[in-house]
This record gives structure tokens, sequence and C-alpha cells, in this order.
């Protein structure tokens, strides 16, 4: 075997050098890269950059103020407001800009969550359903089908409602709309895979089916898996940001994108810039992961490659 | 298998997805909590406690033979019926078409669990229809526009709009689109919002007061429409722009995405290279001979785009407060009202899995090499 690794070596840096090369020229997918690892590095600074007690504390006098000289919002409390907050403050009299601070690490790691806990989902009973085939496929499916044939938002409201608003449970309510693409997803690839000579021949010289399923198939089936993860973390920060504007949210000062754009939506004539600031933020996050996804998907498919 | 058969097929699993999917959500709404907030809604303050016991048997959440009322509330077993006896009753009862009083706060108990949802089913179907509508109108032709001039300008435009309506928060595009067309752009002195505070002028008088329009199917256009009464129509018309654009923005990205990169591969192939060779003009090759192929993975999307319509509602009629089911449907999810949350789930449910045969067995028709 040693006299190929050389070859495999260089090829895996030309493929390196090439990635990097597709990035360099798609300023949409280096756009995305920005959004999305500067998201995550806010969120891991977010207690270093805001005490993280701060979303706790409010101000009834400083309500809804804005005196940021950008934009043309005046109100009429800006007399009670001390000093200039760069986002306004929100209508409990918190620093918006510190909320939204301290937002993004909580929806980041909802996101996180979901993705993961639907992907493991996915493998397991996608990889069982196509590899086992008969009773366990066709049973599989069809809860899938269950699944999918609901508004998944109802589905994710009832749920809440039923468990009670808390973070953990709001988090496996997203799962429940999530888990059932992933298992179609992972059932189709490995589908497709195990049709491939490699497989046959790895069979011929004795590989379990365990091994050959877990060890094999499914990391050869991995990149659309990756891909799809990271275009869905921009949906189900989304997915969740909704949930709780429609007032799902653990409690009304939760520092979270959806609940903040909530309570603005109520002054959103008086005080546009409470709800236009957090949906901005959700919107600049899923966007830069949903770039990143499209470029990683450009990246890795060696067809697009003319 | 013959295409007929498959359809077949098709039917009968939908039935099984139905039945599993009512049972689901019951055991979700009835399984996990004391049978208590399954009753909760229904009792005054003014009812004894034999009557509250006759209701928790009528609702079938207590057993006939329960002794008393307390002996209920305190989880006696003799008392409590299980979930799955609770679903078959519920079930039957379903079946003989009894759905039950509304439980909806304000109206509860004053109509049946029928009338409310299919009086406000209309408008949300209204919605959906409009946003499907700007979904198909606005996402194919940008697709093609962004394939034919693949890494130019217009690609680049499409690709933007479309990536952007795919990461949008829905809830906050449609504050937007308030904050910017009723406090800074008035379009032809038209009010853009109807019935919520005090900037709606014309259509907060348009809905209240509805002049000669007859209520035919519950839909505001199609009634004004059918009355003859064309300005009504009209101002439900454009009442329900915003909300319909903010519905349609994301399967208007993700349609895009889809046509684009279908468009992308079709054009690749020989077939195109060979009817550019033998001197077609170019759009004869496009929408002749590229686009009906390259329409096909677009079709298969459709059942998913319309649950992604169906899922919107919800989260749009609230934010443009609207008189639809799917706002209904959040106000019965926290009064626990079963037959309103299934009625609801059941049929979007129905319409999204007839949409997903329907679009099979359109594709089987369009593609010859298709076989079930």
């Amino acid at each position: 075997m040693s006299e190929i690794v050389p070859p495999a070596e260089a090829r895996r840096s030309a493929d390196l050098r090439f990635a990097l090369h597709l990035f360099r020229e798609n300023p949409l997918v280096l756009a995305g890269l920005v959004l999305s690892v500067g998201s995550i590095a806010v969120a891991l600074l977010s207690p270093f950059l805001v005490d993280p007690t701060s979303w706790q504390i409010t101000h009834p006098i400083l309500k809804n103020c804005w005196n940021n000289p950008l934009f043309g919002w005046g109100n009429a409390n800006i007399q009670a407001c001390p000093s200039p907050y760069a986002l306004g403050t929100d209508s409990f009299g918190r620093n918006l800009l510190q909320m939204i601070v301290l937002a993004i690490p909580v929806d980041l790691q909802i996101a996180l969550e979901v993705v993961l806990s639907a992907v493991t989902i996915g493998i397991v009973f996608g990889a069982t359903a196509s590899y086992a085939g008969g009773i366990a496929d066709e049973v599989i499916l069809r809860v899938t089908d269950i699944f999918l044939a609901v508004p998944g938002i109802l589905l994710a409201i009832v749920f809440m409602v039923v468990f009670g608003r808390t973070i953990p449970v709001l988090t496996g309510a997203v799962v429940l709309i999530w888990w059932p693409t992933y298992v179609r997803l992972v059932r189709s690839q490995v589908l497709s895979e195990k049709e491939k000579p490699y497989v046959e021949s790895l069979r011929s010289i004795g590989a379990g089916r365990l091994r050959l399923l877990f060890r094999h198939i499914v990391p050869n089936s991995i990149y659309p898996l990756l891909v799809q993860a990271t275009l869905d973390i921009g949906s189900v920060i989304l997915t969740v940001s909704a949930l709780t504007f429609i007032g799902l949210s653990p409690s009304p000062l939760l520092p979270e994108l959806g609940n903040l754009a909530s309570l603005g939506s109520q002054y959103f004539f008086t005080a546009p810039w409470l709800i236009i600031f957090p949906g901005l933020t959700i919107l600049l996050i899923s966007l830069g992961f949903n770039l990143l996804g499209d470029g990683l998907r450009d990246i890795l498919d060696p067809r697009l490659r003319r | 298998m013959k295409l007929y058969e498959y359809a077949i097929r098709r039917i009968l699993l939908m039935g099984l997805v139905l039945f599993g999917l009512s049972l689901l959500m019951f055991y979700l709404t009835r399984g996990f909590l004391p049978p208590s907030f399954a009753l909760a809604p229904y009792i005054t303050p003014r009812m004894n406690e034999a009557e509250k016991l006759a209701l928790a048997q009528s609702i079938g959440v207590a057993t006939q033979s329960c002794p008393s009322f307390t002996a209920f509330s305190s989880f006696q077993p003799s008392c409590l019926v299980p979930v799955w006896a609770q679903y078959t009753g519920w079930l039957s009862n379903v079946l003989k078409g009894n759905w039950g009083l509304t439980l909806l706060p304000g109206i509860a108990g004053s109509q049946t669990t029928l009338s409310v949802f299919f009086s406000r089913f209309p408008f949300t179907a209204q919605l959906a229809v409009m946003g499907a509508i700007l979904t198909i109108a606005i996402g194919i032709p940008l697709g093609i526009v962004s394939a034919t001039h693949n890494n130019k300008l217009p690609d680049h435009i499409s690709r933007i709009i479309s990536l952007g309506g795919y990461s949008i928060p829905q809830f906050w595009f449609g504050y937007v689109l308030l904050i910017i067309f009723v406090l800074y752009v008035r379009i032809g002195g038209l009010g853009l919002l109807p019935g919520s505070g005090p900037l709606a002028t014309n259509c907060a008088i348009c809905f209240a007061n509805p002049g000669s329009v007859r209520a035919v199917t519950g839909a505001p256009i199609f009634d004004g429409i059918v009355s003859g009464n064309l300005h009504y129509a009209w101002d439900s018309f454009v009442a329900m722009i915003l909300p319909a654009v903010t519905l349609s923005i994301t399967s208007i990205g993700a349609l895009t995405r889809i046509v684009r990169s279908s468009m992308l591969e079709v054009l690749r192939q020989d077939y195109i290279l060979l009817a550019r060779s033998k001197g077609l003009q170019e759009r004869v090759v496009i929408y002749r001979h590229a686009l009906r192929n390259a329409l096909l993975p677009a079709v298969t999307v459709a059942g998913l785009l319309t649950a992604f319509l169906f899922g919107g509602v919800v989260v749009i009629e609230i934010v443009f407060d609207l008189p639809g089911v799917g706002y209904t449907s959040l106000q019965a999810v926290n009064v626990f009202d079963i037959n309103f949350i299934e009625l609801y789930v059941l049929v979007t449910a129905l319409i999204i899995v007839v949409t997903n045969l329907a679009v099979d067995i359109i594709y089987a028709k369009l593609d010859p090499r298709i076989r079930y």
C-alpha cells in the first residue's frame, strides 16, 4: 500500500488548492464564510463582550430610546436617555445591541443542536431503512410520510404547548420538524451508494454488513449531508425565531432573536428599530449559512467543476 | 405496475398517512397531560360537580362508571379512560360527522367546529393560492434568466433574490413591508392594511362594511366578483398583496434555485448543442427544448411548496391580523381544542398529500422514462 500514498496525498493537496481557488473566485461564498464564522465568533465571545446577566435587568425609564443620529427616528423619550445606544433600547429599557449579542449564541446553539440531532436520527434510521429494506424500510418511510404531511410549525406549536415553553422543548419541537428530511436524504444516498462496485468488492472480501454500512457507505455519502446540514442551520434559525415570535418564547425577557423581534412588533410604527435589527441579525446569520452551504455544494460536488 | 395501480396504492397509503397523523396529533395533545387539561376549557364557574362529571363523560375522558367528579380529578384508576379508548371514541364521533362545538375563546360553545373552520378556511386558501401564483409567476422566470445568463449580472441579482428569500424571516419581512408601505410609500392612496390600527383607512372600511357582498365562499376576492361588487373585490385583492408577497418569498427563493440548477443541467446536454448547431433561435432552444425538461424537477417540489405555503400562513396571519384558519389554529392549540387541531391538520395534510399524488401522476405523464 505504501507506494500509492504519495499520489493520494498530492491529489488531496491539489483538491485543497482547487477548493481554495473556488472560494476566492466566488465572492458570495466568501461573504457566507465571513457571515457564518463571524456569527459563531460573536456567539463564542458574547459572554466576554456583554455581561451575561444584563438581560434580566430592566430599566422602565429607558423604554424605547433612540438617540442614534444615523437615522431619522426620534422619540419623545429622548431626554430620558442619558447616553446614546447604538441600536436604541428595547421595551424593557435594555440596550438592544447587547441583547442581540446575547441572543446570537442562544439561537446558534439551538440550531446546532437541532441539526446535529436530526443528522444523527437521519443516519441511524435512514441507513437502517435502506440497508434492511423490506418491512423496516416501509415502516420508516410511512412514519416520515406522516411527519412530512403536516405543516411543521403546527406540530411544533402543539409540542411546545403540551410540554411547556422551555429551550430544550423548543429544540425538541424543531427536531420533530426536521428529522424526516434527513432520514429520506440518508436513505436515498445509501441506496445509490450501495449499488457501487466498491461495495461489492468489499463484500467479496468478507466485510460485515454493519461495518460496510457505517465504515464505508455512510462516510461516502456524507458530503450531501454536510451541505444540507449547513443550509439547514439557516432554516432552523428561521423556524426557531418564528416559533418564539408567535409567542412560544420561554420568557418575554429572554434574549432570543425571534423573541426580541416579537417585543418590537408591538411598537413597529413608533419604534421600528426594535423589530428591524433583531430581524436583520436573523437574516444575516441565515444568509451566511445558506451562502456557505451553496459554496460547499459547488466545491464538494465534482460534477459542477467544469 | 400500471399507472392506475400505482395511483390506487398511493390512495390507500394516503388513508394510512391521514390515520397515522390523526393518531399522532391526538396522542400528542391528550397522551402527555393530565385529563383535566382536556376538560379545563369547557368548565365554567357555575357548574356543579355532577355537571362537570357529565361533561367529562361526554367528551370521553372519564368512564361511565366513575362515581364522582372528585374521584375523576384525583385520578382514580376506575375513572380514567386510556388514550387509545379516547381516540377510538373520538374517531367514531368524527366518522359520524360529529366534530363537536368549538372551544375558541369568545365563541366557545356557540358554533360547531366545522362551521368555524369552513367559514375561515376559504380566506386562508385564497392567501395560499395567491402565494402559489406569485411563486410560480416569479420563481420560474427568475430561474430561467439566472441559468441563461449564468455568472452574469442577471444571474447574480436573481441568486441574491433567491438566497435572500430563502434566508429571510417571513414575520420580519412582513413587518418591514408594513413599515415601508404604511409609513413611507403610499401607492395610489390605497390602504394596504386591512383592519389593524388607525392608519388603515380605505380597507378597514371595506372589510367592516361589505356593502352588497354575499358571503358565497368566504374568500373575499371571489365573493366580490360573484356578487358583482368589483370595488370590494379589488380592495380585498390589494389588501392581500403584502401578505401574499410575504408568504411567497421563501418559496420563490426555493423554486428559483431549483429551476436554475435544473436549467443549467439541461443546457449542458447534447441535444441542446444539436438544437443550437442546426441554427435554431436561442429563444426557441430555451423555451421549446430546454424549458420543458428543466421544469420536471420543479414539478416534483410542488408538494413541498404547498406544505411551505400552508405552514407559512400561521405566521403571516398573525403578522397581518388576518381572519383565517392559521391564526385560529394557534388559539385552538392554546385551549387544547382537539377537534379544531385535528380538522386543521387533516385538511392541510389532505391538500399536501393530494398535491404530491397529482405531481407524481403528472410527472409520469410528462416524462415517459418514468415507470412505476
